[in-house]
C-alpha cells in the first residue's frame, strides 16, 4: 500500500532566539491510508511542529515530506496554500470557526473555495454535518453551539472535501472528558465509515486506547511507534 | 496528482464574508459610515452652495449687466468724451441684428456727467437706452425695486440706482438735474423726474449709473442717432470667442470685447472653476481616509487568528486581500452613496426655496452676489466624488490588507 504521508530525515530547527532549538530531528515516518494515529509526548517535544510540517503549514529545515507521492517540502507559499485546500483537512485546538457564518457555511466554504458546484456543496455539507450529529444545528452560528459541537463542526469541515488525511492538533484540549471522548468516537467512526486517515496529537493518556497507532515524541525524536 | 483552484472559485464566499464582517462590529462600522455619510452630505452642500453662488454671479453679470459682447470706439474707451460715438452706429445695429448667433442687441448712447439733488452733486454715467430693447437684453424692468420702468417717451424720466438714491436722499417722484458737456464742449443740462429705482447685484454700478430715454440724451447732446455702445446677447456662450474675433476683424476701428475682457474676474472664476471647493471636499475625504485606515487596521488585528485559520485551510492571499478590500469599499461606497443622495436631495430642495441671506444682502451685493442663494450641482460632481472615494478607500485599506496577507498561518493559529 502506498503511504498517504511519508517523511524522509525530516528536521526542523528554529534559530530565532539566542540558541537554536532543534524541534524535530531526523523523523522518518509513513502513514498508511485509513490509519487512526495519535502523536503523544511531553510539552515541547515537537508535536505541533511535526503536524505543521505534515500539513504544509511550515517548511522543514532538512528532509522531505511526501503527500500521496508528491513532495511538498519545496513548494512556494502560494502552492502550499492551494495544496492544503485540496488535499489536507485541519482541526485546530481553538478558533476553528468563523463567528459570522452558520455551522453549515463554516463547513461549506472549503468547497466554495475549491469551486465546486452549488448543488454538490449543499448536499455534501448536509451529509457531513449529519455524520457528526449536527444536522439540526446547521443554521446556528458558533456562538450558539457548545465547545464540543463547535469542534464537531470543525471535524465536519475537515472531512467535507474528502482530503488525503485530517490533521488535528490537540482537538480535545479545550473539552471536558465526556465531550472529548464523544468527539473522539465520532472521529473514529468517520475513520471507519469514510475510510478517512486521521493524525492527531494529544496530551491526554485516556485517548490513546482509541488509536490504532501511537507515536511518541521525545525531544523532537520518535522514541516509540506502535501499531495495535 | 495536484489539484489547483481556478481564479474565480470562491469569490461568492469572499464577498459574502466581507459583507458579514461589516456587521460584525456594528458600532464601529456604523460610526465609520456615519462619518463618511456626514462628511459627504456636508461637502456636497458646501460645494453646491459655492457652485450656486458662482452660477448666480455669472448669470447676473451676463444677463443683467455686461451681455456677451460689447462694441465701443477706442477713443471713447480712452477719453470718454462726447462726440466719440460709433460712426453709423444705427446701421451697424441693424446689420448685427441679422446675424444668426445673436439673440438680442441694443444700442446705447452714453455720456459722463453730473447729477444734482437739492443737497448733493454726484458724478455719474448717463446711459441713454431704448427701453424696449433693454427689456430683452438685460431684463432692466426686473431690476427695479421701486417705481416704474421708463414709459412715456416724451416725459423726462430717469431710473437711478438704490445706492445713488440714498446718497442723493431722493425717492421716486423727485426731480433731479443732470448736466454734461456736449460734442461742442458746451455744458448742457436738463431736469428729470425719478420714475424708478433699481438695484443690481453690483453696488458700484448702482451708485454711478443713471438710465434715461436714448432720444432725450441724444437731443441734449445735439447728436441725433448717436450710438456709443452696442451690446450683444448671443444664443450660446460658446460662440462668444469666435464672434468676438470675427467682429474685431470686420471692424478694426472699434474695440470689440467679450464678457471675459469686460469682467476679467468672472473669466478667472470660470477658469479656476470649482477647484477651490473640490480641494475642500478632498480635505474632508482625506480625513475620512484615516478613519477608514484606523477602522480596518483594528478589524484586521482583531481577526488575526481567524485570518490565519483561513489561510491555513487554503484561502489564497489574493482572496484574503480581496476580502479586506471589499469590506472597506462596500462600507465607503454605501455611506458615500447615501451621503451624496442626501446632499443632492438637500440641494434640490434648497435649489427651489433658496437660502435667504437677506440680512447680508448689502454686503453680498458689494461682491456681486444675490441675497438668496440657490445651491446647484452638476452630476459630474457625484461621479468625481465617487471615483475619489473609491481611490482613497482603496489606498486607505491597502495597508491593513497587506498586514492581513503578511501573517504566518502557523503562528496565527498556535494558541
Ligand atoms: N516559532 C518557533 N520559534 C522558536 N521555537 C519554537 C517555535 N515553535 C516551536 N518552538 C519550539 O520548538 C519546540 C517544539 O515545540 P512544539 O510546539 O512543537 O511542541 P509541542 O509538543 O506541540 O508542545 P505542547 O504539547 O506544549 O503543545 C519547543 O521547544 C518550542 O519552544
Ligand atoms: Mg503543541
Amino acid at each position: 500500500m502506498t503511504p498517504v504521508l511519508q517523511t524522509l530525515s525530516l528536521s526542523k530547527t528554529y534559530n530565532e532566539g539566542p540558541v537554536d532549538v532543534h524541534a524535530l530531528r531526523n523523523i522518518n515516518l509513513e502513514i498508511l491510508p485509513g490509519e487512526f494515529t495519535v502523536i503523544v509526548g511531553p510539552s515541547g517535544s515537537g508535536k505541533t511542529t511535526l503536524l505543521n510540517m505534515l500539513g504544509g503549514l511550515d517548511t522543514p529545515s532538512e528532509g522531505k515530506v511526501f503527500v500521496a507521492g508528491t513532495d511538498i517540502s519545496n513548494m512556494s507559499e502560494n502552492e502550499l496554500i492551494d495544496f492544503r485546500l485540496h488535499h489536507i483537512g485541519f482541526v485546530f485546538q481553538a478558533y476553528n470557526l468563523i463567528p459570522v457564518l452558520t455551522a453549515e457555511e463554516n463547513v461549506s466554504f472549503i468547497l466554495d473555495l475549491q469551486g465546486r458546484p452549488a448543488g454538490e456543496i449543499k448536499a455534501r455539507a448536509a451529509e457531513v454535518l449529519a455524520e457528526v450529529g449536527l444536522a439540526d444545528r446547521a443554521k446556528n452560528r458558533p456562538s450558539e453551539l457548545s465547545g464540543g459541537q463547535q469542534q464537531r463542526v470543525a471535524v465536519a469541515r475537515a472531512l467535507a472535501a474528502r482530503p488525503q488525511y485530517v490533521l488535528a492538533d490537540e482537538p480535545t484540549a479545550n473539552l471536558d472528558s465526556a465531550t472529548a471522548f464523544s468527539l473522539l468516537d465520532t472521529m473514529k467512526r468517520l475513520n471507519e465509515d469514510e475510510k478517512m486517515t486521521f493524525l492527531f496529537s494529544t496530551h491526554d493518556p485516556r485517548v490513546i486506547d482509541r488509536a490504532s497507532r501511537v507515536i511518541t515524541l521525545v525531544d523532537g525524536e520518535i522514541s516509540s511507534d506502535e501499531r495495535r | 496528482m495536484i489539484k489547483t483552484t481556478s481564479k474565480t472559485a470562491g469569490l461568492g464566499f469572499v464577498f459574502r464574508l466581507s459583507w458579514r464582517n461589516i456587521w460584525r462590529n456594528r458600532g464601529r462600522s456604523l460610526s465609520l459610515m456615519t462619518a463618511i455619510f456626514l462628511g459627504l452630505t456636508g461637502g456636497t452642500l458646501a460645494m453646491a452652495l459655492v457652485t450656486g453662488m458662482m452660477e448666480q454671479r455669472f448669470f447676473n453679470a451676463i444677463e443683467k449687466q455686461y451681455s456677451h459682447v460689447q462694441l465701443h470706439t477706442k477713443t471713447w474707451l480712452d477719453e470718454g468724451q462726447a462726440g466719440m460715438g460709433i460712426l453709423a452706429g444705427a446701421l451697424l445695429l441693424d446689420s448685427l441684428e441679422g446675424l444668426p448667433e445673436i439673440r438680442a442687441v441694443a444700442a446705447r448712447t452714453l455720456a459722463n456727467g453730473l447729477i444734482a439733488s437739492p443737497t448733493l452733486t454726484q458724478g455719474v454715467e448717463l446711459r441713454g437706452i431704448d427701453a424696449a430693447a433693454e427689456t430683452h437684453l438685460v431684463r432692466l424692468p426686473e431690476q427695479l425695486i421701486e417705481g416704474a420702468y421708463l414709459g412715456d417717451t416724451a416725459a423726462p424720466e430717469l431710473l437711478i440706482g438704490k445706492r445713488l438714491a440714498q446718497k442723493l436722499k431722493v425717492e421716486v417722484g423727485s426731480r433731479l438735474v443732470i448736466s454734461f458737456p456736449n460734442a461742442n464742449q458746451e455744458v448742457v443740462s436738463g431736469s428729470f423726474k425719478v420714475t424708478g429705482i433699481f438695484r443690481t447685484a453690483n453696488a458700484g454700478f448702482d451708485q454711478s449709473t443713471v438710465y434715461l430715454h436714448q432720444h432725450q440724451l441724444q437731443a441734449l447732446l445735439g447728436e441725433t442717432d448717436a450710438v456709443y455702445e452696442l451690446a450683444l446677447r448671443l444664443n450660446e456662450n460658446d460662440s462668444v470667442p469666435a464672434l468676438t474675433a470675427a467682429l474685431q476683424a470686420a471692424y478694426p476701428d472699434l474695440q470689440v470685447r467679450s464678457w471675459r475682457e469686460l469682467a476679467p474676474e468672472l473669466a478667472y472664476m470660470q477658469d479656476s472653476g470649482s477647484m477651490v471647493s473640490y480641494i475642500f471636499v478632498i480635505i474632508i475625504l482625506l480625513g475620512l481616509s484615516f478613519g477608514i485606515l484606523n477602522s480596518m487596521l483594528m478589524a484586521v488585528y482583531e481577526r488575526m487568528r481567524e485570518l490565519g485559520m483561513l489561510k491555513a485551510l487554503g484561502m489564497t492571499k489574493s482572496r484574503i486581500f480581496l476580502m479586506v478590500m471589499t469590506e472597506t469599499l462596500t462600507m465607503a461606497l454605501l455611506a458615500s452613496m447615501i451621503g451624496l443622495l442626501t446632499g443632492y436631495g438637500l440641494v434640490a430642495w434648497l435649489g427651489n426655496t433658496g437660502i435667504d441671506l437677506g440680512g447680508y444682502a448689502e454686503a453680498l451685493a458689494e461682491f456681486g452676489y444675490d441675497a438668496v442663494i440657490y445651491p446647484a450641482l452638476s452630476w459630474q460632481y457625484a461621479l468625481n466624488i465617487t471615483i475619489l472615494v473609491v481611490v482613497l478607500s482603496l489606498l486607505a485599506s491597502l495597508y491593513p490588507a497587506l498586514k492581513a496577507l503578511k501573517l504566518n498561518a502557523a503562528d496565527a493559529i498556535r494558541s
